[in-house]
């Protein structure tokens, strides 16, 4: 054994203490610092949330992933239901706390929410590279939430990737992906995305079912019932659905759904349709088992209104009954 | 990701944050300022006062069943006194083992009671409170050596730390009083000891980053797959492969990591440990295996339970016979669920197997094959130690046997075509999960091999735990085999050098970087 014990436990502990001042000075700097993804994503967020504001209340917000965007048309729904529907679809990866964060900013007294979050997640239990990304990118006030030690935490476990798609950014700044102009109900432009060809057919029908489970005491479950406690503080309703995917026949025999149904009823959200109502064959599907093309946005939409409007006590405020 | 993202944290884990950063700090900081005054007195009591509230912070329900254990427990083991009075000696057997069947197996006995009889019985279910086999067998062993009249009754201080002391309270290594209470009451090992702190610091990190970086990760991939069967899915044959190969190096890691802490944390405080992990799976027989898995658990066995019911003293089909005793009753030890049964009668097959391949003398061509059996059997035999049920158990060997779908990535059958090479009955895997398996070949390739070809943090620091320990080693689990691995080679291990010292705290900033950046993640013999 060393004789000079001191010396030894002294400089592990001082290169722990540099390595993790370096890194906290490192992920300072790069909250800072835009990428390539995340002036895109921003720039979606800004627009969302300046649509969505300028919808006249009382209207039904949709919020969900990317899935929301590419599975439902807001005005369709509007028309059918004479009410105001806002398309409020964003990343799948953002996590419903950061959704719901960023919804909260264009919703008012007397407006509902339609959640309608991809099954994927309510699994999400840390954040994404790409959460993590748009936070860092145009979402301080949503890290600002977190207590001082919170916010530590998150800067030491920042990912190194993420540092580096910064620099290479910052050194050499690349066009960001541009977006589609949203629709005044937040709704994407027909044909934005492709038409199934061959080999988006091909891929998408090599899916396989998704785990569905949601986790009574996970992040999603957490986040979500604090909204239903904001938003009944601020006369908000909210109303719940499945998202839009890839049909299974497995699907039927597993207990996630009802775990998922369970869980919103138990905050006293009420859940609309069935699971299979919003599942779909493949030759719906565009990009991703979540994605729809044109005509599966149109028959997904129209399943929607349909089991909405069974459910006229939960339209007539936005009604003005 | 949200303020709710790290739930964990408020946990005072080994790999959290509070732990490390908060709990770990001011524990030691006050022992070692302790440690020099009223003979190291205060520096013992200030240990088990923080090893309570370390037990408390995690669920102050339970805090009273521990202190109460030990109360009464310390209570008995005097009155058991110098005369070993016998029916002292059973009143704390049936006491501690009552409390085990109630807190651990009430829940189970009610689920196949009625199961077997259809009556429903009305009880509430019991929250199993952690750690109470390690501290309940501890205690046990303790009893029965002063029963014996091999243990002395120690102070009640000495004697709460030894069955406390937050290092082993949680998961173990399951302590014999011989190898601790002299720690405790020796001037001696009350002295700073500069080259035990050392390799305290370094097991520390090594343990975290193997916990973080490799448990967690394979964990992750065996987690997800699991889950998936347990919802009633039929994996691909290939994909139940990788499956298991992943709870196999889990498990491994997990453990190992979990020890190489525990031990780290008690040298910081001038206290050794016994080993309790030795390479298992670098073993060439199961014999083998059981001499280097959960070693403190093994030679609990053997003492307490096969060498009372007779061991190998009454003839080879009585010593088989017990053999397979304990293994079913350490599979139950692990848990009330026919799973741990099935894991533990397993292994006591493999057992009797091994004895009987040693005793016909017959040897395996190559040696790498008995490693590679031997690995295969520990694989098979832990998915029921996983699995939620006897039916996922079941439906993973269904996929292992190749009976269902075979399971190959696109382009990898792409490739084997090349080759001339076609997979009758392949399905060819989702779109989502092609990534997935990828990249758990790439890491079960690389936790395999460390598992196998790596030595352990022990070994690389040619660190001899406590004497003791040399015994367990030495006198192996039923028998001594012929292929026994030399105990901690006497060779020069690593040297506590500023380089080493380096590469201590990176590791140690690698370990905080991941469990700041992933959710909290419990140790799997927390749940034990």
């Amino acid at each position: 054994m060393h004789r000079n014990a001191g010396k030894f436990s002294i400089i592990a502990v001082a290169v722990l203490a540099a390595a993790m001042a370096i890194n906290l000075g490192a992920a300072k700097l790069a909250l800072k610092m835009p990428t390539k993804r995340s002036i895109g994503m921003c720039s979606m967020i800004d627009q969302r949330i300046a649509l969505a504001q300028a919808a006249p209340s009382p209207k039904m917000l949709i919020v969900g992933g990317s899935g929301t965007t590419q599975g439902i048309k807001a005005k369709t729904i509007s028309e059918m239901l004479g009410i105001r529907a806002q398309n409020f679809g964003l990343h799948g990866s953002f996590g419903p706390g950061f959704d719901l964060f960023l919804a909260k900013k264009a919703l008012r007294p007397g407006d509902s929410v339609l959640l309608t979050f991809e099954y994927s997640a309510y699994l999400l239990d840390k954040p994404t590279d790409v959460s993590l990304d748009v936070m860092y990118g145009c979402g301080h006030d949503y890290l600002k939430q977190y207590s001082m030690v919170e916010q530590i935490r998150i800067m030491v476990g920042f990912p190194l990737s993420a540092l580096l798609d910064r620099i290479t950014f910052a050194l050499a700044p690349a066009k960001p992906t541009s977006l589609p102009e949203y629709s005044a109900w937040g709704d994407q432009p027909k044909g934005h995305f492709p038409e199934t060809g061959e080999a988006h057919a091909r891929r998408v029908a090599l899916y396989r079912p998704m785990q569905v489970v949601i986790l009574a005491d996970g992040a999603a479950a957490q986040e979500i019932a604090d909204f239903a406690k904001w938003a009944r503080q601020n006369q908000i309703e909210l109303i719940s659905t499945w998202p839009n995917t890839l049909a299974f026949k497995e699907y039927l025999t597993m207990p996630g759904f009802a775990e998922i149904r369970r869980f919103y009823e138990h905050l006293g959200i009420p859940v609309i349709g069935a699971p299979q109502l919003a599942m779909l064959p493949v030759e719906y599907m565009s990009d991703t088992q979540y994605h729809l093309n044109d005509e599966g946005i149109r028959i997904r939409t129209a399943r929607l209104a349909k089991a909405l409007a069974a459910r006229p006590e939960l339209l007539a405020p936005l009604r003005g009954e | 990701m949200s303020p709710h993202s790290h739930r964990g944290a408020d946990q005072v884990l080994f790999n959290s944050n509070v732990f490390l950063f908060v709990y770990l700090p001011v524990v030691l900081v006050i022992f070692h300022l302790l440690r020099p005054r009223t003979d190291g007195r205060w520096a013992m009591g200030w240990l088990a006062a923080a090893s309570l509230f370390f037990y408390g912070y995690w669920d102050i329900r339970f805090l009273p069943l521990l202190a109460g254990s030990i109360t009464v427990n310390y209570l008995l083991a005097r009155a058991i006194g110098p005369d070993r009075r016998k029916s002292v000696f059973i009143a704390s057997l049936v006491f501690n083992l009552g409390l085990l069947a109630f807190f651990k197996y009430a829940n189970f006995f009610v689920d196949n009671v009625e199961a077997l009889t259809g009556f429903e019985i009305a009880m509430r279910q019991i929250v199993l409170p952690i750690g109470i086999s390690f501290f309940t067998f501890t205690q046990i062993a303790f009893l029965v050596d002063r029963r014996q009249g091999k243990a002395a009754q120690p102070g009640i201080v000495n004697y709460t730390l030894f069955v406390t002391f937050f290092p082993h309270l949680i998961a173990g290594p399951i302590l014999h009083h011989r190898e601790m209470m002299s720690q405790f009451e020796s001037p001696e090992g009350r002295k700073w000891n500069g080259g035990a702190f050392n390799a305290g610091l370094f097991l520390l990190a090594v343990g975290l980053v193997k916990k973080v970086v490799i448990a967690d990760s394979v964990g992750a991939f065996a987690a997800a797959r699991f889950a998936r069967v347990a919802a009633g899915e039929q994996l691909e044959a290939m994909v139940a492969w990788l499956t298991a190969l992943a709870y196999h190096l889990q498990i491994y890691f997990d453990f190992s990591a979990y020890c190489e802490m525990a031990m780290g944390l008690a040298l910081l405080f001038g206290i050794r440990f016994p080993a309790n992990f030795d390479s298992p799976y670098q073993a060439r027989s199961i014999v083998d295996f059981w001499r280097r898995w959960h070693m403190t658990l093994s030679r609990f066995l053997r003492d307490y339970l096969y060498v009372p019911l007779g061991g190998n003293r009454h003839g080879e089909g009585q010593r088989l016979a017990n053999l397979m005793i304990v293994m079913l009753l350490g599979g139950l030890w692990h848990g009330a669920a026919w799973t741990f049964v099935l894991w533990g009668g397993l292994h006591g097959l493999y057992l009797i197997v091994n004895h009987a391949w040693t005793r016909s003398g017959l040897k395996l061509p190559w040696s790498w094959l008995a490693l590679v059996l031997t690995n295969l059997a520990v694989i098979v035999a832990w998915v029921p130690f996983r699995a939620d049920s006897l039916a996922t158990a079941a439906s993973l060997y269904h996929s292992m046997l190749f009976l269902g779908d075979t399971g190959l990535p696109l382009e990898m059958a792409q490739v084997l075509a090349r080759f001339g090479v076609t997979v009758d009955n392949v399905h060819f895997f989702a779109e989502n999960s092609r990534m997935e398996f990828y990249t758990g070949i790439v890491w079960i390739l690389g936790a395999g091999t460390i598992a196998l070809f790596a030595p352990s943090a022990l070994r690389l620091l040619a660190f001899q735990p406590i004497a003791t320990d040399q015994e367990t080693l030495e006198a192996g689990w039923a028998e001594r085999a012929r292929s026994r691995p030399k105990p901690f080679p006497r060779r020069r291990g690593l040297t506590f050098t500023t380089t080493l010292a380096c590469i201590t705290g990176l590791l140690l900033f690698v370990g905080v970087r991941l469990i700041n950046g992933a959710p909290a993640s419990e140790f799997l013999y927390f749940q034990f």
